[in-house]
C-alpha cells in the first residue's frame, strides 16, 4: 500500500491553506466559521432546497492520480512501448471506444458509461503544469495557474451567495481550500457523532465556547470549536438520522461514509449547493497497478452507490458530481512499478442531466512533452461549464473574463 | 517592559513541554533568561544518560511473516511494537530531562514527516528517531546527509530502489521542495539531476541498514542548483543544505512551530535565520528562537498540537504514560489520534498541520474524552487549595499567564469539583494557545 503524500486528505488541506497564504485571508480571520450541524438541520426544515436548484459534488483525489492506467489507450502500441510493465491489454480494461478503456476497478462505473450519464473529460489540466503536489493542488481549488490567489473557486462563488453560510460543505473534519473565499468560508461537517461531557461539566465547558474581546483570533477559534461541539452534538442525530435507502455497509471505504452524509443532506433537502469529498493515496511512485486500481475501485464503487441513493431522492436530476485529481503521472514507468509526477489527467463528470461520453482530445502519445502528456483542456472550461449550468451562476465573478465551455450539460 | 509571566510561560511550552509540578514559579523566580539558559544548559551527557536509564526504547526484534508464522500473527505483532514505540515516546517527552532536545525531535520528525504507515518496522522508525535526536541540535547539514541514507526515509520517499537509468525521482522532489528549500527555489531540472545524485540506494530489511549498489548508482556529473559535480547522497545533502533558500526555509519551519501560527515577515524571520545561517546549527536557532520568545511587547499566537496538548497534561498530573493501566493507555491513543495525530503517523511528507487547523469540533470532543479519562480525581495540590484560590492555583500549575474572562467565569462557577476544574482548564483557549 502506497499512503504517504497521496493521503492528503483533510489535514494537509490546511498546508494549502498556508502555503497560498489563504489562513491570513480575510475569510478565515474574520471568524467566518463552519457552521454546525444544527443549522443545517433547522435550515432544511426552514428552507429546504428547492427541487431544481443545481447540486455540485466535487470529489477531489489527493496524490496525482494515473490517468493513462484510469483512462487507458490500450489500443496505442506507444501506451505498451512505454510502460511495458505497467500497461494494460484490450482483455484487462472495459472497452470504452476510440481504442480506450476504463481501468477494471471501476466496473460500478461503466453503466453510467453505457447510460450516457457518465462524461469523461480527456487531457485535462492547466498550461506549464507544475509538479509539485501542493502548488498544483493549490492551483487546482483556487483555479489561478499564474497567480498565486488567497481565495478557491467554490470560496469565490460563496461570496456572491445571498445566504452563503450553508451553500458549501466539506465532508470530514477540515476544510478544503477550495472552499474558502475572500469573504465566506464554507463550512467542514465531521463525520461519525458528536458528544458533550455529562454532569456538571456540562454546563461549565459550555461556557469556554464563549468568545472573549481579548482573545488572540485563534484562541476564538479554539473556543468556537467548543461552541460548535455543543451546537453539532444536539444537532447530528436529527439531521443525519434518516438514512437514505442503499448506505454503505459499516466498514465500508471512508469516501463512501462522506457520500453518504451527502446523500442524507440531499435526501433532508439541506440548503447545500456544493458538497466536497475527497478520496487520498493516489501518489504511486512505487508497486502502481495493484494500488491504483484498489483506490479506483473504492472510488467508483462509492460514487456508484451514492448515485443509487440520490435516485430514491426527489433530486435526483439536481445533482452532478466532478471528480479530479493534481495531476496525471509520467508516461513512462520508474524502475519501481510506479510513475512519478506527470501532467494532464482525464475528469469525470457524472450525473442524470451530464451529457456522457467523450469531451476533450485524448493527449497524443507521439508528442510527449518531456515524458508528458500535453494538456487538450484547460480545467477552467470545466469549472465554468459547472458554475453555469449546474449551479446557475455567473462563471466571471469566479473565473473573470474566461471564455472556455464545454456541452457537458444536456438540455438548457 | 517584560511581562515576565508570558515570557516564562512562552518559554516552558515552546521548548520543553509545559510545566511539571512547581516548574512555573520556580522559573518565574529565576526569570525568563536565566530560564531560556536552564533549557539551553539542560541538554548534556548526563541528562542523555538519565533519559536512556530511566525511559529505554523499547527492545523491538525485526518481524518477518515467516518468523510470526501466520499473517494475522505477524500484524499483531506490528501493531504491539507501534503501541509500545509511541507510548515509549511519549513517555521520554513527559519525563525527559532535556525537554528542549525532545521538542526539536519532536520538531524535526514533523519535518521529515515520515510515516510507519508506509515503512511497516518499528525498529527502523527508532533508528530514525535516535538519526534526528542525535542531531536535533546540531548540524543540519549533518542531519539531511544522515536522512539521505535513513532506512525508513529511503522506504517511505521511494529511495529505496531508486537506480541509474530511470531515477524515482520522490524522495529527490520532497527533499528539495520540503525539506531544504522550499518551492520555487528550484528547478525541475534540479529535481531531476538530484534524483540522479539519489540512485542506488537499498534497505538490507534483515540488517536495518541501507546499502548503495555501486552499479546502480550515477556516477556521471549532475548540474545541480548551478553547480556541476559527481554528486552522490552525501555531496549533495551538504550542497543543497548550504544554499541559503535553506537557512531561510528551515528558520520558517521552525518559526511555525515554535514561535507563531502567523506566518514570520522577511524582518522578523531575519534574527533566525542568521543565527542559522552561519554553520547550519539547530541549536543556534533554538537559542535566536528563546529569544524571541522573550519578547513580549510582540503577540505570537501558537496553538498546541495534539501531542504537545497531552504531554502538557500528562506532565501536569504526574502521570507518565508507562505507569497507566494499559486500557487508560489505549484510551490515550486513541485520543489523540482523534485529534488527529499519532507520533510515527505523520499525515503526509509536509508534516501536521498547525494552527486553527487543531480547533475542531471532533478534537474538541477527543481533547475532553481525553482530559475526563487521565482526571479520574483532583491531584493533592488542588483539592487541598482553597476554592477561592483555586483559578490562581491552576494558573500557575499549568503556566498560564493569566485566564481570560469565559475559563475564569467557568472556574468560579460555585458548583464545580476540583477535579472539574482541572478539565475544564485543560480545556480551555488559554491552554491551548499561547500568545
Amino acid at each position: 500500500m502506497t499512503v504517504h503524500r497521496g493521503d492528503m486528505d483533510g489535514m494537509n488541506r490546511r498546508d494549502f491553506l498556508r502555503a497560498s497564504g489563504v489562513t491570513g485571508a480575510g475569510a478565515l480571520l474574520a471568524g467566518v466559521n463552519t457552521v454546525g450541524f444544527g443549522h443545517v438541520a433547522q435550515a432544511a426544515t426552514q428552507a429546504p432546497l428547492a427541487v431544481g436548484s443545481g447540486i455540485l459534488v466535487v470529489v477531489t483525489l489527493y496524490g496525482g492520480n494515473d490517468g493513462l492506467n484510469t483512462v487507458v489507450p490500450y489500443s496505442d502500441p506507444r501506451y505498451q512501448q512505454l510502460r511495458p510493465a505497467l500497461a494494460y491489454s484490450e482483455a484487462e480494461v472495459l472497452t470504452l471506444g476510440d481504442g480506450l478503456g476504463l481501468n477494471a476497478g471501476m466496473a460500478a462505473l461503466k453503466p453510467l458509461w453505457d447510460d450516457g450519464r457518465l462524461a469523461i473529460v480527456r487531457g485535462v489540466g492547466y498550461p506549464a503544469m507544475n509538479r509539485s503536489h501542493f502548488t498544483s493542488m493549490d492551483i487546482w481549488q483556487s483555479a489561478s495557474p499564474t497567480s498565486p490567489s488567497t481565495s478557491g473557486w467554490i470560496g469565490r462563488w460563496l461570496d456572491k451567495q445571498a445566504q452563503p453560510s450553508m451553500a458549501a460543505l466539506s465532508i470530514g473534519g477540515t476544510l478544503p481550500p477550495m472552499l474558502v473565499g475572500e469573504r465566506i468560508a464554507g463550512s467542514a461537517l465531521p463525520l461519525g457523532g458528536l458528544a458533550v461531557p455529562n454532569g456538571d461539566l456540562r454546563r461549565t465547558v459550555r461556557m469556554l465556547g464563549r468568545s472573549a474581546p481579548a482573545y488572540h483570533p485563534l484562541q476564538a477559534e479554539a473556543a468556537t470549536a467548543i461552541e460548535q461541539l455543543y451546537d453539532n452534538a444536539k444537532a447530528t442525530r436529527a439531521a443525519l438520522a434518516t438514512a437514505v435507502p442503499g448506505a454503505p455497509a459499516a466498514g465500508a471505504s471512508g469516501l463512501a461514509q462522506q457520500l453518504d452524509v451527502v446523500a442524507r443532506l440531499i435526501h433532508a433537502s439541506a440548503p447545500t449547493r456544493v458538497y466536497a469529498v475527497s478520496l487520498g493515496g493516489f501518489d504511486t511512485h512505487a508497486d502502481e497497478k495493484s494500488t491504483q486500481r484498489a483506490l479506483l475501485a473504492q472510488l467508483a464503487d462509492a460514487l456508484a452507490g451514492f448515485l443509487a441513493q440520490i435516485e430514491a431522492t426527489v433530486h435526483r436530476d439536481d445533482v452532478t458530481v466532478l471528480v479530479y485529481s493534481e495531476f496525471g503521472r509520467r508516461v513512462p514507468a520508474n524502475l519501481s512499478q510506479g510513475t512519478d509526477h506527470g501532467s494532464a489527467g482525464p475528469a469525470f463528470v457524472i450525473g442524470n442531466r451530464v451529457q456522457g461520453g467523450f469531451h476533450g482530445a485524448q493527449p497524443d502519445l507521439g508528442h510527449l512533452v518531456r515524458d508528458d502528456l500535453e494538456v487538450t483542456v484547460d480545467f477552467r472550461d470545466v469549472y465554468a461549464t459547472l458554475l453555469e449550468r449546474v449551479l446557475g451562476s455567473d462563471a466571471d465573478q469566479v473565473l473573470p473574463g474566461w471564455a472556455g465551455r464545454l456541452p457537458l450539460l444536456r438540455g438548457n | 517592559m517584560t511581562d515576565e509571566r508570558l515570557a516564562v510561560a512562552r518559554l516552558l511550552h515552546r521548548l520543553a513541554f509545559g510545566p511539571a509540578g512547581q516548574q512555573y514559579e520556580r522559573a518565574l523566580a529565576l526569570g525568563a533568561a536565566a530560564t531560556a539558559g536552564e533549557l539551553m544548559l539542560a541538554v548534556n551527557a548526563t541528562s542523555a544518560a538519565s533519559d536512556s536509564a530511566a525511559t529505554p526504547p523499547p527492545a523491538l526484534p525485526y518481524l518477518t511473516l515467516a518468523g510470526a508464522g501466520s499473517r494475522a500473527a505477524y500484524e499483531q505483532a506490528r501493531r504491539d511494537q507501534e503501541r509500545a514505540l509511541k507510548l515509549w515516546w511519549l513517555d521520554r517527552m513527559t519525563t525527559t530531562a532535556q525537554p528542549l532536545l525532545e521538542r526539536a525531535t519532536w520538531h524535526w520528525h514533523g519535518h521529515w514527516a515520515t510515516s510507519e504507515l508506509k515503512v511497516r518496522d518499528c525498529r527502523l522508525m527508532l533508528q530514525q528517531n535516535e538519526t534526528l535526536r542525535s542531531t536535533a541540535l546540531g548540524d543540519f547539514r549533518e542531519q539531511a546527509r544522515l536522512m539521505l541514507q535513513d532506512p525508513a526515509l529511503l522506504i517511505w520517499l521511494d529511495g529505496k530502489g531508486n537506480r541509474k537509468g530511470q531515477p524515482n525521482e520522490n524522495l529527490g522532489r520532497e527533499f528539495l521542495e520540503l525539506f531544504a528549500l522550499g518551492d520555487g527555489n528550484y528547478t525541475e531540472t534540479d529535481v531531476r539531476e538530484a534524483s540522479r545524485a539519489l540512485t542506488g540506494w537499498n534497505v538490507d530489511m534483515p540488517a536495518g541498514t541501507a546499502v548503495l549498489n555501486p552499479q546502480r548508482f550515477d556516477q556521471d556529473f549532475k548540474t545541480i542548483l548551478g553547480t556541476r559535480a559527481a554528486y552522490d547522497a552525501p555531496t549533495l545533502a551538504y550542497h543543497v543544505a548550504s544554499q541559503p533558500a535553506c537557512a531561510t526555509h528551515v528558520a520558517r519551519r521552525w518559526w511555525l512551530r515554535f514561535v507563531s501560527s502567523t506566518p514570520a515577515t522577511d524582518a522578523q524571520l531575519m534574527p533566525l535565520v542568521s543565527a542559522f545561517a552561519a554553520e547550519r546549527n539547530s541549536g543556534r536557532l533554538a537559542l535566536a528562537v528563546s529569544g524571541l520568545l522573550q519578547d513580549t511587547s510582540i503577540e505570537l499566537p501558537l496553538a498546541k498540537s495534539p501531542v504537545e496538548w497531552a504531554v502538557g497534561v500528562l506532565r501536569v498530573l504526574d502521570l507518565p504514560p508507562t505507569a497507566l493501566p494499559r486500557a487508560v493507555q489505549n484510551g490515550l491513543l486513541t485520543d489523540i489520534t482523534a485529534m488527529g495525530q499519532q507520533p510515527f503517523f505523520p499525515p503526509n511528507v509536509s508534516g501536521w498541520p498547525s494552527g486553527r487547523a487543531w480547533f475542531t469540533t471532533t478534537s474538541a470532543q477527543a481533547r475532553l474524552r481525553c482530559t475526563q479519562r487521565l482526571v479520574t480525581r483532583a491531584p493533592r495540590w488542588l483539592a487541598t487549595s482553597k476554592r477561592n484560590t483555586r483559578a490562581a492555583v491552576l494558573a500557575d500549575r499549568l503556566g498560564v499567564p493569566a485566564w481570560g474572562t469565559p475559563t475564569a467565569a467557568a472556574l468560579a462557577d460555585g458548583s464545580i469539583s476540583a477535579r472539574d476544574a482541572l478539565v475544564i482548564a485543560l480545556n480551555s483557549p488559554d491552554y491551548l494557545v499561547g500568545v
